[in-house]
C-alpha cells in the first residue's frame, strides 16, 4: 500500500514536469469559452472576419468622407508642392504657446522625431548615423529649414517631405503643432510663451507673422 | 648653455607644429560636409532617393560645370531659361515625380567642392555578403537544442544524486556488516538496502519528500493555467526589438502609437514601418529577406498577421492609457526589457495577483489632477493630519472587483 502510494507520487511529480510546455505555447487554459471573446476584439486572433471578403474586421473609411469627430483629422492640403506652399501662406498654429504645451512638444519630439532628427535637431539622430540608412535629415538651424513657414512644418510631419515619412497616421494634429513649437525653437528662435491657455486662438503668438484670421482649415485643427 | 636652448627653442617648436598641427580641412572634407548638410537629406552618392544617386554627375552633364553650378543654384529658373542642358534637366525633374529641387544658398566654391567630393569619394565597400534567409536562423540556438541539453543537464544530476545514494547505502551497509556480523557480499547488501527501506524513519522522509515535491509541483502547474508568462510565439516577420527598440533608440510609443490614447497600445500599420523601410532595404541579420515581406504586405494591402503576445481573458479589462499616460508607467515595468528583446516574449505574469500587488504598492500623486482633488477631499484631509502616510491605487479603489470585471 505504501510502496503504490510512492509510485503514485514519483509519477505525478514525472507527468507534471512532463507537461511543462515550450516557449511558442499558450499552455493550458481552463475554460477557453470565457478567455476568448465572441465578438471578434481588435488585435484578438480567434478568427477571421468571415462578413467582409477580405476577412479583416477594421474597417477603412469610405473615400472621400469624414468620421464624426475625427474633421480635426482632415487636412485639405495635398502632397504636393503647390499645396505645400499653400499650407505655408494659410495655415498658423492654433495651439496656445504656453509652457505646458510647449514642454508636451518637447516630449512628443523625442518619441517621434529625435531618433532620426537628433536630440537637438541637427539631424544626428541614432537611426541616420547607421550606415544601413541612406539619407541625412537637415539640420534645424540650416537654411533650409530656418525660413520654414510653420504650415509648411506641419505639412512636413503629416505628409512627409523628401525621404521622411508621412506621419499623419502616427500623430493628432494637436501633437503636430505643440511638435512645430519645439522645433522653432530648436532653429533657434526665441518663443514667446503666454501665460494662461486661452479659449480662443491668440491674436500674436507667431512672432509677428500673424497676418490673417486662421483660415476654416486651421479652425478644425483646433477642435480636436 | 641656457642662450644656446633659447636660440633653437623657438624654431624646434616651429617645427614641431608643422607636424602636429591638423592640416587645412582638405576641399574633399569641405566638399562631404556640404554634401552632408545640403544634399544627403534627398540624395545619396550610389541609391535613388528622393533624387538621383549622384556619383558621375558630372559626366552626366557632360562635364559642364557652369551649367550644373546654374542648375543647382536654382533648378526651376534653369528649366525656364533654355541653356544647353535645360532639357536633360527637365526630363529629370518628370523622372523623378516632378519633385522640384529646392534652391540651394551655395556659392561657386562650395558646389564646386561638393562636385570635387562626388567625383572623389570612395566607393562603397565591399559589401559584406548579405546573409542568406536561412544562415540568422541558424546562428541562434534551434529551441530543440537547448531542451535536449537541458534534459542532458537534469540526467546528469538524477545519475550523481543516485550513485551518492548508492555510496551511502554501501558504507552503511559496511557499517551494519561489522557490527551484526552479516556477511559484506551481496546477499547481505540486498537484506541491508531492505532493511532500510523499511525502516520506518526512512519511509516516512521519503514519503514526506515526495508529498512536498509533489504538491510543489502541483502547486506550480494549476497556477500555469491560463497565465501565458515567457510566451515567444514565432512571429511572420523576424522583427528585433533589440535592434529597433535598443540600438536604434525608436521610442516605443513611435510605432505603438495608440497607448497614451486608447485601450490598446496597438501594433503599427505597415505605412509606420516604410517611415523608415521605403529606404532600408537590408538589415543586418537576415539580409532582404525580412524586409521584403514589409514591402510587399506595403504593396498588396495585405496585413501582416503578427502574433499577439499579450492576451487577457476576455473578462478583464485593461486599459493602456490609464496606465501609461495617466500613471506615467514606463512601458518596462510590465512588459520587461524589451529593448534588450531579440525575439518579443511576455515578461510578466499577467495574473490577477500581479495585478492587485502592484494596486496595493503603486503610489499616487493626488495633486497630479484636479479630478483627484475634487474626488478625493478625505484622503486629502487624511493625508494633512498625518493618518496616511502615503496613498496608493487601492485606496482609489483600485482594488474594486467591478474596476477590472465588468
Amino acid at each position: 500500500m505504501k510502496r503504490n502510494l510512492i509510485h503514485m507520487l514519483l509519477a505525478a511529480m514525472l507527468l507534471s514536469t512532463a507537461c511543462s510546455r515550450s516557449p511558442e505555447s499558450t499552455g493550458i487554459e481552463y475554460a477557453p469559452q470565457m478567455y476568448h471573446s465572441v465578438p471578434l476584439e481588435p488585435y484578438s486572433q480567434t478568427d477571421y472576419n468571415n462578413f467582409f471578403p477580405d476577412k479583416k474586421n477594421a474597417r477603412e473609411p469610405v473615400a472621400g468622407t469624414v468620421a464624426r469627430g475625427k474633421l480635426a483629422y482632415y487636412f485639405p492640403y495635398e502632397n504636393t508642392q503647390e499645396e505645400y506652399d499653400r499650407a505655408g501662406n494659410e495655415l498658423r498654429n492654433p495651439v496656445p504657446l504656453t509652457q505646458a504645451n510647449f514642454d508636451e512638444g518637447k516630449r512628443l519630439y523625442t518619441v517621434y522625431c529625435s531618433h532620426c532628427h537628433g536630440k537637438e535637431g541637427k539631424g544626428d539622430g541614432p537611426v541616420p548615423k547607421k550606415d544601413s540608412y541612406p539619407a541625412v535629415p537637415p539640420a534645424y538651424d540650416s537654411d533650409r529649414v530656418k525660413n520654414l513657414k510653420e504650415g509648411q512644418i506641419f505639412f512636413s510631419i503629416f505628409h512627409g517631405k523628401g525621404t521622411m515619412g508621412a506621419h499623419g497616421s502616427q500623430i493628432a494634429p494637436e501633437d503636430i503643432w505643440k511638435i512645430v513649437y519645439y522645433v522653432r525653437k530648436q532653429r533657434g528662435e526665441d518663443l514667446k510663451f503666454i501665460d494662461a491657455p486661452a479659449q480662443a486662438v491668440p491674436a500674436d503668438t507667431t512672432a509677428g507673422k500673424q497676418a490673417q484670421a486662421p483660415s476654416s482649415a486651421t479652425r478644425n485643427m483646433a477642435q480636436n | 648653455m641656457k642662450s644656446l636652448a633659447l636660440r633653437w627653442m623657438f624654431p624646434a617648436i616651429l617645427l614641431l607644429l608643422a607636424f602636429v598641427a591638423p592640416p587645412r580641412a582638405s576641399a574633399q572634407g569641405d566638399g562631404e560636409v556640404l554634401f552632408n548638410a545640403n544634399c544627403a537629406s534627398c540624395h545619396n552618392l550610389d541609391r535613388k532617393l528622393t533624387g538621383p544617386a549622384l556619383r558621375g554627375v558630372v559626366d552626366r552633364w557632360d562635364g559642364e560645370l557652369g551649367e550644373l553650378t546654374a542648375f543647382i543654384k536654382n533648378s526651376q529658373a534653369y528649366m525656364k531659361a533654355g541653356r544647353p542642358k535645360s532639357a536633360y534637366a527637365t526630363a529629370l525633374y518628370n523622372e523623378y515625380n516632378k519633385t522640384l529641387m529646392p534652391a540651394q544658398a551655395l556659392n561657386d566654391d562650395q558646389i564646386g567642392a561638393i562636385l570635387t567630393y562626388l567625383k572623389d569619394a570612395p566607393p562603397p565597400a565591399a559589401a559584406a555578403p548579405a546573409a542568406a534567409p536561412g544562415d540568422g536562423v541558424g546562428a541562434s540556438i534551434p529551441d530543440a537544442t537547448i531542451y535536449s541539453s537541458f534534459a542532458l543537464l537534469v540526467g546528469i544530476l538524477l545519475l550523481a544524486c543516485v550513485f551518492i545514494i548508492f555510496a551511502i547505502a554501501v558504507i552503511a551497509h559496511a557499517i551494519r556488516a561489522r557490527e551484526q556480523g552479516i556477511p559484506l557480499n551481496f546477499d547481505g547488501f540486498r537484506s541491508s538496502i531492505r532493511a532500510f527501506l523499511t525502516n520506518r524513519f526512512v519511509a516516512t522522509v521519503v514519503v514526506l519528500l515526495l508529498v512536498v515535491g509533489g504538491a510543489n509541483a502541483a502547486y506550480d502547474f494549476v497556477w500555469s493555467v491560463g497565465l501565458h508568462q515567457g510566451y515567444t510565439p514565432v512571429q511572420p516577420i523576424a522583427y528585433s526589438h533589440k535592434l529597433h527598440a535598443g540600438e536604434l533608440q525608436i521610442d516605443c510609443k513611435y510605432c505603438h502609437v495608440g497607448v497614451e490614447k486608447g485601450k490598446s497600445a496597438t501594433f503599427p500599420s505597415v505605412n509606420i514601418c516604410m517611415n523608415c523601410h521605403n529606404l532600408v532595404e537590408e538589415g543586418p541579420k537576415y539580409g532582404k529577406a525580412e524586409i521584403a515581406k514589409i514591402r510587399e504586405a506595403y504593396e498588396s494591402g495585405k496585413p501582416i498577421e503578427w502574433v499577439r503576445i499579450h492576451n487577457l481573458p476576455d473578462f478583464v479589462y485593461f486599459n493602456h492609457a490609464q496606465h501609461v499616460k495617466v500613471a506615467g508607467l514606463e512601458c518596462q515595468e510590465c512588459h520587461g526589457p524589451v529593448e534588450e528583446m531579440e525575439d518579443m516574449y511576455q515578461h510578466s505574469r499577467l495574473s490577477m495577483g500581479w495585478c492587485i500587488n502592484c494596486h496595493r504598492q503603486k503610489e499616487v500623486d493626488l495633486n497630479k489632477s484636479e479630478y483627484y482633488q475634487a474626488t478625493y477631499a478625505q484622503l486629502h484631509a487624511d493625508m494633512e493630519s498625518g493618518k496616511l502616510d502615503k496613498v496608493t491605487v487601492e485606496k482609489l479603489g483600485g482594488l474594486e472587483c467591478a474596476r477590472c470585471h465588468y
